[in-house]
């Protein structure tokens, strides 16, 4: 009696958890997600496989309650402490679960204190059934009826439904196969449990994506996580004074274009080589003469690096570089005018002067 | 009733056990070269010829493992095996010997044809149109002696292994003909009749289950003989072995598609083959524990023979890799694993733990049967298994610290939204796991050729038994089943409706996937300014191809912000129309390329090509130079624009007759604008067109983007 009342709330314990855990990513992502998806579906999977030696080990538990409890009269208290536990947890769980518009790095804390709970469960199982099935292992081996056997085998044992090699002639099929027989043993009961809960998960799965539509599909996480990269990154280059762009960017001093020198050499050498002169049947121009192809200003070159000039080999490099690291190799490059390299290349594009630009820009002005 | 007496032939076995090692040492020889490539490009040997490149060793070396090592491996046990199920020598030892030497050719043709490039570039598929056809004939050679021997059984009921290998047979047979539908362009060159998404669903669907119906059925099958006769223990559930044969080949076939995930394949079969992916554990599981709980009563033998000690590794390797593969087809996880090292980890946890170990165990079991002597050496057999232990660990650990690293590199953003760290960066911090990883490799080689003297010995020490007698009643007409037989002893009892249960049970989930992808439009929705490749593109397209770029290039970026910043925009299922076969790839040693038309400028190309390292300083890229030596093809420009104008890519009417005008137009201009650089070459190289295909790559969308 009483073990069917653990088990049916066992079940019911296995059942609402379940859901949970596959429904749980719905709502906490719509509002604010982020990278933290990824670690937190590893987390519910986590949390999701440790149902399963939780159910097994709970039910291997009962068992050896239920031999105890035809001997000891305090059992009932231990059952009492069960069904409490039990339902703490599933309690806690739930608590987690409904919590809405948590952020996401709390989700991540839950079902961290999730997968923890349930960790303890594994552990306060496995060492009760211990303790509960030690007395009885022993009085096995003092009757000497079977044989030895510890507390984990027959844990194990109980899992599959084992039958006792002995009794091996009553599962025969019969069946001899070039000498090879075969026995007839039931399939161990906690391979179709966890059979019949892969066809759930996979059932959810299916319906939380392509009915409900309560998980997002590709394209949509991506948007999701695109406008949270988006608003992230406005916030920082408006904290940080970062936000140099084409038309506020100046020559930087020499710290700066110290940095810009080291960004070169990391990146720019292939096509540029290490002094900025290129070389002959080299890729890049010449950059350490005055002529320049789109450009010899500081905010030309700027532009440039920033967004490339992809249809002459010159690759965007916004994705790569802050603007303050671009605004240090626009200085660096610029730095280079006449250092005249051995094996520069010849020049290209236009000759660009400061005071000539400058007077033109001066022009300009006094046209408007 | 009369005893008739019989020969079972161990010649048949013997020669495939022959072949299975002797592939297997080479198969994991290549493998070991192309895992030190890797680390050290000079190994490559670009410098001398072509044939050695990385892109054309790791197909041979693909290839040579699944269909020469296993290949032979399952031909091995089958011939010895099912005779002995069946109380009847092989159908036709013509046939048998046919199937051998057909086998071996293929084996031959296909290591020769791709090292000199002929490939479709599908992996695992990558043979070419007459090999494709000379498979299909020896597996329905194979087949017909197969089922000859089946239909003339003196043993009434089929053994659980027979249900495997009869599924496993008929399956193969679908795959490797649907996935082979190519249109020849000429002798030993084809285009794949499917185009973007659909091919690359039909050769995932292909792929999958080229793991699942040659790998890893026909082992069980195997499994299922060799583990209970080394055992000498009954097999350990009937009925288990029913729920679970029926429930993996249904299952088995629906998942391919894990293998595209978060790609440009619609949600819904991306859905599905994640779904799945996880009710597969446990029908895989099945087949674990019905081998390990036969041991049940065992164990002590287990202790002491070496043969145990390698099925028990090989079905806890199998047990291992069925659950990492569904857990990896969880998105979460697959955005991890796709086109990293943990792929490439997972399946040599299966190729090597799974299948080498319980071939290794077959050998060791069978080469002292079919000599009559006891094996030479126990202790050189454990000696092996320690060593092949080691060598898969020592394989598998840096490939998964390997991937973890580059995946947390390759997301990394500085706070201001700039990608943390470069390609190169990554490739540079993964070289020491490569090295590890080939250490590895090398070890488990070591290992092979511990067993391959012990074999030799144990051979050496006895006498070939070519031939063994056996006797057994014929089967009579009338049969009335007992009264307690369960309803599935009546299908053991039918062979050709077991092949036909199976061929509709796995032919399901292909047509449920397969159909729709093809005739839903919604599916891959058109986009206009997609259009076909010029000719000088389509040439260096077949170049690249033929190189095997796709070996360690994706051309398919996935929608997460790390990709799209570090490679553009994310692939849509309508830039593939035209992609005769798609080349997505599956594994990223180099960066994506899906975007690559305009990045860099022809000379950036010209000079990357000719050395990859001048380019990209710390690149492990082989350098190319025949490219700059050979001519374009154009002899083969007419036919290829037919054939293609054939399967549907609309070049207009008559353009053979000015295509090679264009193809030349387009090679003087490339030509010309390289030599504004100061580079000087003829516009007839290779090297031109495989510029104009990289050049091209990806670009159309951006011209809808303009417009």
């Amino acid at each position: 009696m009483k073990q069917n009342i653990i088990k049916k709330i066992l079940l019911s314990c296995v059942a609402t958890v379940a859901p949970l855990l596959l429904l749980a990513q719905a709502p906490a992502a719509a509002p604010n997600p982020g990278p933290a998806i990824d670690f937190n579906w590893i987390l519910i999977t986590i949390a999701f496989i440790l149902l399963l030696p939780i159910y097994i080990l709970s039910n291997t538990f009962i068992y050896a309650l239920k031999e105890d409890l035809k001997k000891k009269a305090n059992a009932a208290k231990k059952a009492g402490a069960v069904i409490f536990l039990l339902s703490l947890s599933t309690l806690s769980e739930a608590k987690s679960f409904n919590a809405n518009d948590l952020p996401n790095s709390w989700l991540s804390w839950l079902l961290t204190g999730v997968i923890f709970i349930e960790t303890i469960m594994i552990v306060f199982f496995s060492i009760q059934t211990i303790k509960l099935l030690k007395p009885n292992s022993e009085e096995v081996e003092v009757e000497g009826a079977v044989e030895e056997e510890g507390a984990l085998t027959r844990i194990w044992n109980k899992m599959n439904s084992f039958k006792p090699l002995t009794e091996e002639g009553d599962i025969d099929t019969g069946h001899d196969y070039d000498g090879i027989r075969e026995l007839n043993n039931v399939t161990p009961p906690w391979f179709i449990t966890t059979f019949v809960l892969s066809i759930i998960f996979a059932a959810v799965y299916l319906v939380r994506y392509h009915v409900v539509k309560s998980a997002p599909l590709q394209v949509e996480e991506f948007n999701i996580e695109m406008a949270a990269a988006d608003s992230a990154k406005a916030k920082q280059l408006s904290v940080q004074g970062n936000n140099i762009d084409e038309n506020t960017v100046v020559m930087l001093g020499a710290s700066d274009i110290e940095a810009g020198k080291l960004l070169f050499t990391n990146s720019c050498v292939a096509c540029h080589a290490a002094h900025g002169g290129s070389m002959t049947g080299g890729v890049g121009p010449n950059l350490t003469d005055e002529y320049w192809i789109h450009g010899g200003s500081v905010k030309d070159i700027f532009k440039t690096i920033k967004y490339g000039w992809p249809e002459k080999g010159m690759i965007s490099w916004q994705n790569n570089f802050s603007p303050k690291q671009m605004a240090q190799l626009a200085s660096f490059v610029k730095s280079l005018k006449g250092s005249n390299p051995a094996g520069a290349k010849e020049p290209q594009g236009e000759l660009y002067s400061e005071t000539a630009a400058a007077a033109s820009a001066a022009a300009d002005s006094t046209m408007k | 009733m009369s005893l008739e007496k019989f020969y079972y032939d161990n010649k048949l076995p013997k020669l495939f056990a022959i072949a299975c090692i002797f592939w297997g040492a080479v198969g994991m020889l290549l493998g070991v070269i192309a895992a030190f490539q890797l680390a050290f490009p000079v190994l490559n040997f670009s410098e001398y010829f072509p044939y050695l490149a990385f892109g054309r060793l790791r197909p041979v070396h693909t290839n040579a493992v699944i269909f020469a090592f296993v290949g032979n491996g399952i031909f091995t046990g089958i011939y010895y095996a099912i005779p002995r199920l069946l109380k009847t020598p092989m159908w036709s030892n013509a046939l048998g010997k046919l199937h051998f030497w057909g086998w071996q050719l293929i084996i031959v043709c296909a290591a020769v044809s791709l090292l000199m490039g002929f490939t479709t570039g599908k992996e695992y598929a990558e043979l070419e149109w007459p090999i494709d056809i000379m498979i299909t004939l020896i597996w329905v050679v194979f087949g017909i002696n197969m089922f000859g021997t089946i239909l003339t059984r003196r043993e009434r009921h089929l053994y659980v292994a027979i249900w495997f290998f009869i599924a496993s047979w008929v399956t193969v047979a679908m795959l490797h003909i649907v996935n082979s539908v190519e249109i020849p362009v000429s002798f030993m060159k084809s285009y794949s009749w499917y185009a973007g998404v659909q091919d690359a669903l039909v050769q995932w669907w292909y792929g999958h289950n080229a793991v699942a119906f040659f790998l890893t059925t026909p082992y069980l099958g195997l499994m299922y003989y060799y583990l209970p006769k080394a055992a000498n223990r009954p097999v350990y559930s009937y009925r288990l072995s029913i729920v679970h044969f029926w429930s993996l080949i249904f299952l088995y076939i629906w998942a391919g598609p894990h293998h595209l995930l978060y790609t440009a394949l619609p949600d819904w079969a991306q859905s599905l083959g994640t779904a799945f992916s996880i009710m597969l554990i446990l029908p895989s599981w099945g087949g674990m524990l019905n081998g390990l709980f036969t041991l049940r009563g065992a164990w002590d033998k287990v202790r002491e023979d070496p043969v145990l000690k390698f099925f028990v590794v090989a079905v806890t390797c199998y047990g291992m890799s069925t659950f990492e593969g569904p857990m990896m087809s969880l998105k979460s996880v697959n955005a991890i694993s796709h086109y990293s090292d943990w792929t490439v980890a997972h399946v040599h946890i299966g190729a090597l733990g799974w299948n080498g170990f319980l071939t290794f165990g077959m050998m060791y079991w069978l080469i002292p049967k079919l000599f009559g002597t006891n094996l030479y050496s126990r202790k050189l057999a454990s000696t092996h298994f320690w060593i092949g232990t080691l060598g898969i660990l020592l394989y598998a650990i840096p490939m998964y610290w390997s991937a973890f690293r580059s995946y947390f590199m390759m997301k990394a953003f500085t706070p201001e939204g700039q990608l943390q760290y470069q390609f190169i960066d990554i490739v540079q911090t993964v070289i020491p796991f490569y090295i590890m990883r080939a250490v590895g490799g090398t070890i488990f080689l070591v290992g092979v050729i511990i067993m391959i003297y012990n074999l030799m010995k144990t051979a050496a020490a006895g006498s070939f038994i070519a031939k063994e007698e056996a006797e057994a009643a014929p089967l009579i007409k009338e049969y009335h089943a007992p009264s307690n037989s369960i309803w599935h002893s009546f299908i053991e009892r039918k062979p050709l409706l077991l092949l036909v249960l199976s061929l509709i049970v796995v032919g399901i989930g292909g047509l449920v996937e397969l159909i729709p992808t093809f005739l839903v439009k919604e599916n891959i929705p058109t986009i206009t300014s997609v259009k076909p490749y010029t000719p000088l593109e389509l040439q260096g397209r077949d170049i690249y191809i033929r190189e095997g770029c796709y070996n360690c290039h994706s051309q398919m970026i996935r929608p997460f912000r790390y990709e799209v910043t570090r490679y553009g925009e994310y692939s849509k299922a309508g830039e593939f129309v035209y992609d005769h076969p798609f080349q997505w790839g599956s594994k990223r040693t180099g960066p994506d390329l899906a975007r690559i038309g305009g990045k860099y400028g022809d000379a950036w190309h010209f000079n990357h090509m000719l050395e990859p390292s001048s380019m990209a300083p710390g690149s492990i890229m082989p350098s190319y130079p025949s490219l700059f030596e050979n001519e374009i093809d154009k002899g083969s420009t007419i036919s290829k624009i037919h054939a293609m104008r054939t399967i549907g890519v609309p070049y207009a009417d008559n353009y053979e007759a000015i295509a090679n005008e264009d193809l030349d137009k387009q090679a003087k201009l490339i030509a010309a604008g390289l030599l504004e650089n100061k580079i000087k070459i003829s516009s007839d190289k290779e090297i031109i067109a495989v510029i104009a295909y990289l050049q091209r790559v990806g670009k159309d969308i951006k011209l809808e983007a303009k417009n």
